[in-house]
């Protein structure tokens, strides 16, 4: 191909080819956030791996929007986050997770690690009590442990409002957790 | 103050969210009461206790295969589009719309004949009021496509240039009237003075202008040299 051909059929093959390039670039790390994500609201990794899936797909469709990184990575946690909600929310996939849940429990498990799990349920629990807002900001600061500013980019909100729905969240799982897990009689 | 009032405290002292004033409040009693002092210490203890388990619920990675999985879901999909189909359908409707707005605009526009009215008539058909004669002046000379047969009209209105040229709108039924009155006017039968005003412009003096008539473009021909429009008037 001459030269004159190269700079005609440049822009249009270049733009595709750096369209398909910088989806590349975005497959290595995001499905891990998308994973994490949908893994905060589902608790069963084989599930929240069908969310991410569908996450990445989604996003490979919208790609010609979303090849901003800023507005990528948002858009993302989004997605994931409310097919992870629609997910849990369909009665085939919540008799699955309880099914799983029964056949754990038959295990016989040390007492210490019985107590770890045991914890762990209360606090899942306490964290499913949390209002959406408030649980989405408690998981994206667990994930990787981004900070406030990190997670208001992620969510689209002014940092003094993650760390409000931040320090609101903690408080309403810590008191409920309180009440279930040490129930310490106050002097 | 009650080891009570200090129990509701602890949550926000772990989370170093309690006013500074009542945080030394607080540490001061739990250095002197060791319930209190268990029980601070079991708070911080929970909370930590919660932010590792909430890690630990939101930690973990993809399988191996996801990221083959997801290219093989990607192979099966069209390639993306770099102005996808939603937008540019909407854009392509708004301007297909925008179009037809403005062309609907244009053809109104240049179809706004002012038809004589009802009450015009010349000769055997009077018209219904006879109203106040109105000075005119003399008539133009012939236009070369008046004197090669195109009927040549005077209207009792500035009548609109078209795009197509001169057009006189007729109502059904005056068509013989505004032909008589064509011919009277070309023969120099009539003047000014045996022409009656309109009936709303009773007060105002009739303004002439000559006029070239010219057949519609596209128009089928009709007897007589008339079409019929769409609001009921004949051309001609």
């Amino acid at each position: 191909m001459d030269a004159a051909t190269c700079s005609l059929a440049g822009p249009v093959v270049s733009s595709e080819a750096s369209l398909a390039r910088e989806f590349e670039e975005c497959l290595m790390d995001c499905p891990r956030l998308a994973f994490r994500v949908a893994l905060g609201v589902l608790r069963n990794p084989a599930e929240a791996e069908d969310v991410a899936q569908e996450a990445m797909l989604r996003a490979y469709r919208n790609f010609a929007q979303l090849r901003d990184r800023q507005r990528f990575r948002p858009w993302l946690v989004r997605t994931a986050w409310r097919l992870a909600l629609d997910a849990r929310r369909t009665a085939a996939r919540r008799e699955r997770h309880e099914t799983a849940a029964m056949e754990g429990r038959s295990e016989p498990e040390a007492e210490a690690v019985a107590a770890a799990r045991e914890f762990e349920r209360h606090v899942a629990e306490a964290l499913d009590a949390l209002s959406e807002k408030l649980r989405l900001v408690m998981v994206l600061a667990a994930i990787e442990g981004y900070n406030t500013r990190e997670v208001a980019a992620l969510v689209g909100i002014p940092e003094g409002t993650v760390k409000t729905r931040l320090l609101r969240a903690r408080q309403q799982m810590a008191e409920k957790l309180r009440c279930v897990v040490k129930p310490i009689p106050a002097g | 103050m009650r080891c009570e009032t200090y129990s509701r405290w602890m949550t926000a002292a772990a989370l170093g969210n309690l006013p500074a004033a009542q945080q030394s409040e607080l540490c001061a009693h739990a250095s002197l009461c060791a319930s209190c002092s268990v029980q601070l210490a079991a708070a911080r203890d929970l909370l930590g206790g919660m932010e590792r388990s909430v890690a630990a619920l939101v930690s973990g990675e993809p399988s191996p295969a996801f990221t083959s999985r997801l290219r093989a879901r990607i192979a099966a999909e069209p390639a993306p589009s770099r102005w996808p189909v939603a937008p540019r359908l909407a854009f392509a409707g708004a301007a297909l719309v925008a179009a037809a707005f403005f062309a609907l605009l244009l053809v109104r526009g240049t179809r706004q004949e002012i038809a004589p009215p009802a009450n015009f008539s010349v000769g055997a058909q009077p018209a219904a009021p006879i109203l106040p004669v109105v000075p005119t002046p003399s008539p133009a000379p012939r236009s070369p496509r008046a004197q090669t047969g195109s009927v040549a009209a005077h209207g009792p209105r500035e009548h609109r240039d078209s795009l197509w040229g001169f057009q006189v709108l007729v109502p059904r039924g005056q068509l013989a009237a505004a032909l008589e009155l064509n011919d009277a006017v070309n023969a120099g039968r009539v003047d000014g003075e045996q022409l009656v005003a309109l009936a709303e412009h009773a007060a105002m003096p009739l303004e002439w202008k000559r006029m070239e008539i010219a057949p519609l473009e596209g128009s089928k021909p009709e007897p007589a040299g008339q079409s019929a429009s769409p609001d009921g008037a004949l051309r001609f």
